[in-house]
């Protein structure tokens, strides 16, 4: 029987440069608490290695104080790692590679997986067959020799590799680097290991990505995990236990709201962890004016409670109603000129209509705050 | 509004006045200066806008003069057909009290209500100042001297529209809508300069400039990123062609190709000696047949030339003994001619020594006559020069005085001569009669002539016996004249002393005779030269040399010549004939001698030739036989023929080399060779480049591998990204402020212009009664008249008349009253003073202006120059 964890996608030393600078250092810090946290695991459940497929690094040039770190960060595991070179660690005439071998040597139990030969684990008892990226992009599957790979006859097959399975994922993932979908079949394998895909999922039999362990995009696609994989013996089915190891909390929350924003308060309310989730708010409807500046501040006080907030607006549409401009003034010079902004912001064919409608906002804030201050 | 009374007691200047029955109309109050026409506007102010217990210096103005009382006014009025009565006392117990029928108030609730009624607000400030409260009334009633001042409307311009509100409704949009411009107008500053250009601090600004130097160092991160992949790129490639090679064994390949080649060039290197050795052969061979073939010709010539040598030889002895024999005819010849010439040079001689004679004889003669002419002259000569001796003696003995000195002398003689005239004239004569003449002596003792009269020229002493001494003293110029004759005769003395004569004409004497012996002198000069033109030296050394000649003809056999013949031309035919006879016996024998040598010299040469060609033939003979002794030409021959036949061998040798070398194809292999070895070099130095280019390329990009640049460039995106969603969303900001301000300017621009018309319809039926065809300009944001459109043109208010001024001012106080009314404001106009620049004519204009302007409004004008508005038809009243 053979216990590992299978991970991928750790993308260290990514920048998240849309973030904030604290914010950025929080997000990249994560990362390295991430494999930490992967490490503990795997020393707590007495796994026999832990598979890296692909993608550790975010980019071969990441600074050594950033290599360093990670290597620090697997110190909790006493080994062996198996790492994958992916493709945004391909592993080519000079990578992150060949400064990991420079520093990992006394290391022994770091392996760097790339060369398509087997690497046994556990004195032979289970077979990894790795498929490394030399390449960003590889036209070619690389995972092709699985089938024909010759391992010791009592050895469990694990295949380890790093791109879009066939036919299986959404269209846009299947930007290159492509995996047979019945690979794990026709190569006798026991467990596929993959990384690409940043969610957690069984993509086809015995064949899994363990998704990033650290979310670090909004799609929902259940990221943050690891898979804990055992397998008794050749043939035997594996069990895979999804263990969650993410601590933020991505995610994309479209919102409808018509006249009222009750809705947002709702949703946002609903939040498990605000402090450490990033919210890509995305608005549609069209609120009056006064609806609209109750949203601008009920989000100013959201952005503030949660780690990250923003926000599409785009379909999001202004519709001063009589009461606004009303409240703004219901005569004079002032009404004249909003009822000029309103037939601005709706007509479709101005060219300034959407500063019209801010323009409106505008007047429509500044004339409350005005009202709020002669109180 | 209608004041219908106003009532002061203590009130500032006015200790007590009372007016009643105002008209609804125009109403004129007289009053001269200092009457208090001013304190009745100022108690009306007070009544209506001045808190009663306000303090501070506007109410202190109030009190009365030098007196300790509470001043108080006491106003009726009627307001929206309610008659009023306001009564208030300021300052010590203050008070205020509004009355109407049905209605009492008092105290502060008085002053609400006023505000309430007038639709003014007090100031908050505890101590009111001037024109605080005026309101629109701050314009209707208008303060003494102000009237040309314009509208003066700074102060009460929100006034104005607050109270022209009540009019137009709420299209000003009041204290909120002025507030929202200036809001707009900040939001705008964000963005925008006044002038509507993009401010320097502009966010959007800010931005852009944020994002293009995010775009700079991305662009110089993604260069360096993709410098680096390049490099990778290279580094792959490189190690793939690296790895061909290694795979292909290429360099043992082309370390066995090139041994294989060494091997085939190193047997055509054998082929090539072996050739070579033949070669050398054939020519050893060669030039030993050449050696033989020479040996033989030289053998052929020499026999040749032996036999050639002996017939030249024979030859030229015949040739020796020809010459031999001639050359004995000739020398007899010689020796005959010889003779001949003997003979004839016998007889000339002969021939000339006649002829020598006859010719010596007149030669003797004719030197004999020129030796006689000759002595002849110079005799002659001799005689001449005699003569000639004592005239040149006589020319140099003493020194003749020329024309000049002549002259001299005679200037000197005559001016003599004229000073003793004129002495003699001016000299006292003394005429001495003495009884005896002995007796008169002068001053040395020496008796004196008595007989002739004496001249005394100077101071002169007599003695006179038996009488004394007598002295004379000639007077006048007579002593200056003697000193003056005494030089005249002095210079004439020394004139005569240098010319060495005794006088003036021993001086002319010398002088003739000096001239006729230079004549003569001249004469016997030239006598001699034409005896002697050669002067007399030549003369005598050619007589000489003649004499010479003479005695040498005598001496060469003078006396010889009797037997000469008389006939000297002929005794020179026969000199002549003879000379010929032996001058053609003399060439006849140089003919036969040159004849003689001539062939003499050919006899010379031909034997010297016997003499070599004899010599020749026997050497060359001996030659012949010692070579022939020692090989002879027989055997010669067989040498040849030997020499050919190794020749032939030899050359069929190196034919058989030449076609074996060229089998192997010599030329291929060298060129097999070369190539083999510049390719095993190229594949050596190829794959040191590689191996080289290999580490240094790992080394680099090892060294930059740690450059996160590829992190930047994620994190410069994000950025720039972000970026752009911030510089979008502030540019809709800045256009929307923009907007929002441009929109409420616009609104309110058009918002004033709809107000501003009603107040421009009312001044236009005013103004034209004064000045026709003129429109008055207000500025739209500070409300101030801004002047006369006369005709098209705008005249500047501050530059019109001050009657002008005063008069546009008035009209357009009127029509804002006017606007005020109707908007359901109170109005009342009160004009202190307000005409008086105004001329006549105006004047009795503004009367027509004031009487319809009164026909809706009460018009109160406080004037001191009651004639002015004498024939207005209103009630006068009279402080």
């Amino acid at each position: 029987m053979i216990r590992f964890l299978h991970t991928a996608d750790w993308q260290i030393g990514k920048p998240f440069g849309g973030y904030e600078p604290d914010r950025r250092g929080e997000l990249k810090a994560e990362r390295f608490r991430a494999v930490e946290r992967i490490a503990a695991l795997a020393a707590s459940r007495a796994c026999d290695a832990v598979l890296v497929a692909g993608d550790a690094f975010d980019d071969n040039q990441i600074t050594d104080r950033e290599l360093n770190r990670t290597l620090d960060a697997m110190a909790g595991f006493q080994g062996p790692w198996i790492l994958l070179p992916g493709n945004h660690d391909a592993a080519l005439g000079v990578s992150v590679w060949t400064r990991l071998r420079q520093r990992a040597t006394a290391a022994a139990a770091i392996r760097v997986a790339d060369r398509p030969e087997p690497i046994l684990l556990k004195d032979g008892e289970a077979a990894v067959l790795p498929a490394p990226l030399t390449r960003r992009h590889e036209g070619a599957d690389l995972t092709a020799w699985f089938d024909g790979a010759q391992t010791p006859s009592a050895a469990i097959r694990i295949g380890l590799a790093h791109g879009s399975v066939a036919n299986r994922l959404p269209e846009k993932a299947e930007s290159g680097n492509p995996i047979a979908d019945d690979r794990a079949d026709r190569a006798r394998l026991d467990y596929l290991a993959l990384g690409d895909w940043h969610g957690f999922v069984e993509i086809a039999p015995r064949t899994f990505y363990s998704g990033t362990p650290e979310p670090d995009r909004y799609p929902a696609n259940r990221p943050g995990h690891v898979a804990l994989v055992e397998i008794d013996a050749p043939g035997a089915a594996p069990r895979v236990e999804r263990v969650e190891t993410g601590r933020f909390d991505w995610r994309r929350l479209e919102l409808r709201v018509d006249g009222g924003i009750e809705a947002v308060g709702e949703a946002l309310g609903g939040l498990p962890r605000p402090g450490d989730t990033l919210l890509d708010l995305v608005l549609a409807g069209s609120l009056s004016l006064r609806e609209r500046v109750r949203l601008d501040e009920a989000l100013a006080h959201w952005a503030a409670r949660l780690f990250d907030l923003r926000v599409d607006e785009r379909e999001l549409f202004d519709a001063p109603d009589e009461e606004d401009l009303d409240r703004i003034d219901i005569g004079g010079f002032v009404r004249a000129a909003v009822e000029t902004l309103r037939a601005k912001a709706a007509d479709p064919a101005d060219p300034e209509r959407k500063a019209a409608a801010l323009a409106l906002r505008l007047a429509y804030a500044e004339h409350r705050r005005l009202g709020q201050e002669g109180a | 509004m209608y004041l219908r009374s106003l009532k002061l007691v203590d009130f500032a200047g006015v200790a007590a006045t009372e007016m009643e029955l105002l008209e609804p109309g125009l109403n004129v109050i007289v009053g001269d200066n200092e009457a208090g026409k001013s304190t009745l506007l100022t108690a009306l102010r007070a009544a209506f806008f001045q808190k009663h217990r306000a303090s501070g210096e506007t109410v202190r103005a109030l009190a009365p003069y030098n007196r300790s009382a509470r001043p108080e006014v006491e106003v009726g009025f009627d307001l929206a057909d309610t008659p009023y009565t306001l009564r208030k006392t300021f300052l010590q117990k203050p008070e205020a009290e509004l009355s109407w029928p049905g209605g009492r108030l008092s105290g502060d609730a008085v002053e609400e209500r006023l505000a309430e009624l007038f639709r003014f607000t007090h100031s908050a400030a505890r101590k009111p100042k001037d024109g605080d409260f005026a309101g629109a009334f701050g314009l209707l009633w208008v303060e003494q001297g102000r009237s040309t001042a314009g509208l003066d409307i700074g102060e009460g311009r929100d006034a104005v529209t607050a109270s022209l509100e009540g009019e137009v409704g709420r299209i000003l949009g009041g204290d909120r809508g002025r507030a929202l411009i200036v809001a707009a107008k900040t939001l705008q500053d964000r963005f925008f300069t006044d002038t509507g250009r993009e401010a320097k601090s502009s966010p959007v600004k800010l931005a852009e400039q944020e994002i293009e130097s995010l775009g700079a160092e991305l662009g110089t991160r993604r260069q360096l990123r993709q410098a680096f992949e390049d490099k990778l790129q290279r580094l792959e490639s490189r190690r793939a062609t690296l790895a061909s090679y290694e795979r292909d064994e290429a360099l043992a390949k082309a370390e066995a190709a090139f041994e294989a080649a060494e091997e085939q060039s190193r047997r055509t290197a054998g082929l090539e000696a072996l050739r070579q050795d033949a070669e050398r052969d054939l020519r050893h061979v060669e030039a030993m047949r050449e050696g033989a073939v020479e040996r033989l010709r030289r053998r052929d010539a020499l026999i040749a030339d032996a036999a050639k040598a002996d017939e030249a030889m024979r030859r030229i002895a015949e040739e020796a003994e020809l010459l031999t024999r001639e050359a004995r005819l000739l020398a007899a010849a010689v020796a005959e001619a010889d003779a001949a010439q003997t003979t004839a040079r016998a007889a000339a001689e002969r021939a000339e020594a006649a002829d020598e004679a006859v010719r010596g004889r007149s030669d003797r003669e004719r030197l004999h006559r020129s030796i006689e002419t000759l002595q002849r002259r110079l005799a002659e000569a001799s005689a001449v020069r005699a003569a000639l001796g004592p005239l040149r003696a006589a020319e140099t003995a003493a020194p003749v005085p020329d024309g000049a000195a002549i002259k001299a002398l005679e200037a000197a003689e005559r001016r003599r001569r004229d000073v003793a005239a004129r002495l003699s004239v001016a000299a006292p004569v003394i005429g001495f009669e003495p009884v005896d003449p002995a007796r008169v002596r002068d001053a040395a003792g020496a008796p004196v002539d008595v007989t002739a009269p004496l001249r005394v020229t100077t101071r002169t002493v007599f003695v006179l016996e038996g009488f004394g001494r007598i002295t004379i003293e000639p007077g006048g110029d007579a002593e200056a004249l003697r000193r003056e004759s005494e030089a005249a005769d002095q210079d004439f003395a020394a004139l005569l002393a240098r010319y060495q004569v005794a006088s003036l004409d021993d001086a002319r004497t010398r002088l003739a005779a000096a001239a006729e012996r230079r004549i003569e002198i001249g004469t016997l000069g030239a006598r001699l030269e034409a005896l002697l033109p050669d002067g007399e030296e030549a003369t005598r050394n050619e007589l000489e040399r003649l004499r010479a000649e003479m005695q040498a003809i005598a001496a060469a056999g003078g006396g010889d010549v009797a037997h000469v013949a008389e006939d000297p031309a002929a005794a020179r035919a026969a000199r002549t004939a003879a000379r010929r006879r032996l001058d053609e016996a003399t060439q006849a024998l140089e003919r036969a001698r040159r004849r003689a040598a001539e062939q003499e010299t050919r006899r010379a040469a031909v034997e010297a030739e016997r003499r070599y060609r004899s010599e020749e033939a026997s050497r060359l003979d001996r030659a012949r036989a010692e070579a022939e002794a020692e090989r002879n030409r027989a055997a010669l021959s067989a040498d040849l023929g030997a020499a050919e036949m190794d020749r032939a061998s030899k050359a069929a040798v190196v034919e058989l080399r030449r076609q074996d070398l060229a089998a192997a194809d010599p030329e291929a292999v060298a060129l097999t060779l070369r190539a083999r070895r510049q390719a095993l070099a190229e594949i050596r130095r190829t794959l040191a480049d590689l191996r080289g280019e290999v580490q240094r390329l790992e080394g680099e990009l090892e060294g930059q591998g740690a450059s996160a640049v590829g992190e930047e460039i994620a994190r410069l995106e994000g950025e720039l990204e972000a970026g752009g969603r911030r510089l979008e969303r502030l540019r809709l900001e800045a256009n929307a402020s923009r907007l929002l301000y441009g929109s409420l300017v616009a609104a309110q621009r058009e918002a004033k212009e709809h107000w501003l018309g009603p107040i421009k319809s009312r001044v236009a039926p005013y103004l034209r009664l004064i000045h026709p065809d003129t429109d008055v300009e207000f500025d739209e944001t500070t409300l101030e008249i801004r002047g006369l459109q006369r005709g098209g043109v705008e005249e500047d208010f501050r530059r019109l008349s001050a009657g002008a001024r005063e008069q546009v001012a008035v009209v357009t106080r009127l029509a804002l009253a006017d606007v005020l009314k109707r908007g359901g404001h109170p109005a009342a106009v009160i004009l202190d003073d307000a005409l008086v620049n105004t001329d006549e004519k105006r004047l009795e204009r503004m009367h027509l202006v004031l009487q319809r302007a009164a026909e809706g409004l009460q018009i109160i004008v406080l004037t001191c120059r009651e004639r002015d508005f004498r024939g207005l038809g209103a009630p006068i009243f009279r402080l």
